[in-house]
């Protein structure tokens, strides 16, 4: 059976794998748990299962129709945001949500109610998605739309693939006018800086921010906060963006350090002069800029890293962030990948649906000695707020606790289809026996 | 080159064609479909008109039969013309059933060689009546140097790379250019018996985009991925006492 990992490259599975041309190739075994994935980017164990039956929906990649006077797009579930943006954008729309990374699926997007820059107005991609086509075992394809089969699809929207296969969706699509964005980058000092400059950047359709994890004292918080919105120069030509660089191996443990990433961590701060840069940027680099790097997640080495993802609540978040903030930066275990963005009051119908109003912030770490007791840390600091963190970003969270912080997570688990599960459904459900 | 805007395709349901035709739909082309699979054709009609095709045209029968040759092509060029003809189908045979049941082997010989021939005849003579236009083919790496775990698919791609390169010579000086495609190892449901781990797999996106550009800057060969030249070409120098111990 092939071995198979997720972005995080932490953990490893075995299982065996199908890779179905059409949708009627697509079987949900009966002998043992089934898991459609997509081009698992999500970092932890929510796409992956042992010694299952993984459905790879990466060869589902058709468009059943694409109304371009309305916006909406219908396709199978297994094609990538990418490919959406290379035929939605020459028509003039573009997708109404996307995450920071472009290589994703439809399906993925789904399962995950993925958010963006633009949560603060737009909400998360549930909001958009109009209709699934929902194949189960225990019956016939189901259509579920936020009004019919509603609750199948809440479940499913967010739902981590456990309520069946997502075939296909259908999608409304935000209008441009251009590929381009005009953008500012701010530099902001500390934390209260970064909330002030978030509450005036509201009326921004897309806000986010880079923040120095790794600086203390007087410089805790200090980071750059980027805005966007696009332009309206009518050019809507797609250019296939260029991966510019490939990492082809795993970096040796050694290079990514608490001393390198300092250095880099300083000179990113430094390496914009002004307080605001404003500049014209193309879409694909100011939503997607990691993209262009061909397997980053090989830069923290063959033991592979974690990502930990939380939101706190508006009213205790300076305090709870700088807290925050205080523990990773004395660990001198944080990354120069680390996020900070404003949530929105929009709630997703999502079940298990991440955000909420408030902050996010999101890191990497290394997977290194000591890493799981900084993660347990910052898990108290979370829950003490009555924040939540990301099941799709995370490899590690104690079931215990994210019962906690999704107290549907048993309505989910009624709409399971019985066939399927994941690594971290499993992970979920074994805390129930013990 | 100049642009294409009107391309037929012959194996349009095959892994790597379609992913040819989605680039070509994407550019607002005029598209023509033939295959033997009509149910699988209709999903690829609504596809790539969805992804901006200016008209998809789906034709289906047996592509390797002399009499619906006849006809098909007959349909396929009744109006308009083409700036690019794809010929994408094949059979990937096991070797292992056709030593025990040789009468198979002809069978493989038409689908993949003979019946082939008669499509580039065809639609070569077509073009040329336009003096423009492209023929790009199909072949395979496996026909470059036979080996025992596949010599009867290896040798059809042979005798079509050998073809080919008459047939490039022959219409040299023309408005009419001739491409062999040879791809490696790729990721399709044709080779889903394999394991497919390693680097040496490629996804046929990829090697949909190889072959656009390779008509686009009129080459007459090409291997996708690019690498596969360098392997076979150490394939091909290789002694025959090393050949012989390799397990390929």
């Amino acid at each position: 059976m092939p071995k198979i990992t997720s972005w995080g490259k932490v953990c490893t599975v075995d299982s065996s794998i199908a890779y179905p041309a059409t949708l009627d190739d697509i079987k949900i075994a009966k002998n043992k748990p089934n898991l459609a994935i997509g081009l698992r980017r999500s970092y932890g164990t929510s796409c992956l299962l042992d010694n299952g039956n993984l459905i790879d929906m990466n060869r589902l990649r058709n468009v059943i129709s694409f109304d371009n006077k309305k916006g909406i797009f219908h396709a199978h579930a297994g094609i990538s945001l990418a490919e959406i943006l290379s035929i939605i954008i020459p028509a003039g729309w573009f997708l109404p949500v996307t995450p920071g990374t472009k290589f994703v699926t439809l399906g993925g997007a789904i399962a995950n109610d993925v958010h963006g820059k633009n949560h603060h107005i737009n909400g998360t991609f549930a909001k958009y998605v109009k209709s699934i086509e929902l194949q189960r075992s225990d019956t016939p394809l189901t259509i579920c739309t936020p009004t019919k089969n509603k609750q199948m699809f809440n479940a499913t929207v967010g739902g981590l693939g456990l309520t069946g296969v997502i075939q296909s969706a259908k999608i409304q699509l935000i209008p441009i006018r251009s590929t381009n964005l005009i953008t500012e980058d701010i530099k902001f000092y500390n934390i209260d800086d970064f909330l002030t400059l978030s509450e005036e950047s509201n009326d921004w359709p897309y806000t986010v921010a880079w923040v120095d994890c790794m600086s203390q004292g007087h410089s805790l918080g200090q980071g750059i906060f980027s805005r966007g919105k696009f332009i309206e120069d009518d050019e809507l030509e797609y250019v296939p963006p260029q991966q510019k660089l490939s990492i082809p191996f795993d970096v040796p443990n050694f290079v990514l350090n608490t001393a390198t990433v300092k250095m880099f961590n300083y000179l990113y701060y430094r390496k914009q002069f002004d307080d605001i840069k404003e500049r014209l940027q193309n879409y694909d680099s100011f939503f997607y800029p990691l993209d262009s790097i061909h397997s980053w997640n090989r830069l923290y080495g063959k033991n592979g890293f974690y990502q930990y993802q939380c939101v706190i609540p508006k009213k205790d978040a300076k305090d709870t962030l700088e807290e925050l903030l205080d523990v990773i930066s004395s660990s001198g275990q944080g990354s120069f990948l680390a996020v900070l963005k404003t949530f929105g009051s929009i709630k997703s119908s999502g079940l298990l649906s991440f955000p909420m109003e408030g902050v996010t912030l999101a890191l990497d770490f290394k997977n290194s000695d000591g890493i799981l007791d900084l993660f347990s840390k910052l898990d108290d600091i979370v829950v003490s707020a009555k924040g939540r963190l990301y099941p799709a970003k995370d490899g590690r969270i104690p079931p215990a606790l994210f019962k906690k912080f999704y107290p549907k997570w048993e309505e989910l688990e009624d709409c399971r289809d019985s066939n399927i599960n994941s690594k971290f459904w499993q992970s979920v459900l074994s805390d129930e026996k013990n | 080159m100049k642009k294409i805007n009107s391309v037929l395709i012959i194996g349009a349901t095959s892994s790597i064609a379609n992913e040819v035709a989605r680039l070509y739909a994407v550019q607002k082309c005029d598209l023509t479909l033939l295959a033997r699979n009509e149910e699988k054709l209709k999903e690829i009609k609504s596809d790539l008109t969805a992804r901006g095709a200016k008209s998809v045209k789906c034709l289906s029968g047996n592509l390797a039969s002399k009499k619906t040759i006849e006809e098909l092509f007959t349909k396929a060029t009744a109006s308009g013309s083409y700036d690019l003809v794809l010929i994408a189908y094949g059979v990937l045979c096991e070797q292992e059933k056709m030593e025990q049941k040789p009468e198979l082997i002809a069978d493989v010989i038409n689908t993949n060689f003979t019946s082939v021939t008669l499509w580039c005849e065809k639609t070569v003579n077509f073009l040329n009546e336009k003096n423009n236009g492209c023929l790009a083919v199909i072949g395979s790496v496996a026909g470059d140097r036979g080996r025992k775990k596949n010599y009867v698919y290896g040798s059809t791609k042979a005798a079509l790379d050998s073809y080919l390169q008459g047939l490039t010579q022959r219409f040299d000086d023309t408005g009419v250019h001739i491409l062999t495609i040879k791809p490696g190892f790729i990721d399709t449901p044709m080779t889903d018996k394999f394991d497919k781990g390693g680097p040496l797999w490629a996804k046929p996106e990829d090697v949909a985009q190889d072959i656009v550009k390779a008509i686009d800057k009129n080459k007459r060969v090409i291997y996708t991925p690019w690498f596969w030249f360098f392997i076979m070409f150490v394939i091909k120098q290789l002694p025959y006492f090393i050949f012989k111990r390799l397990p390929i």
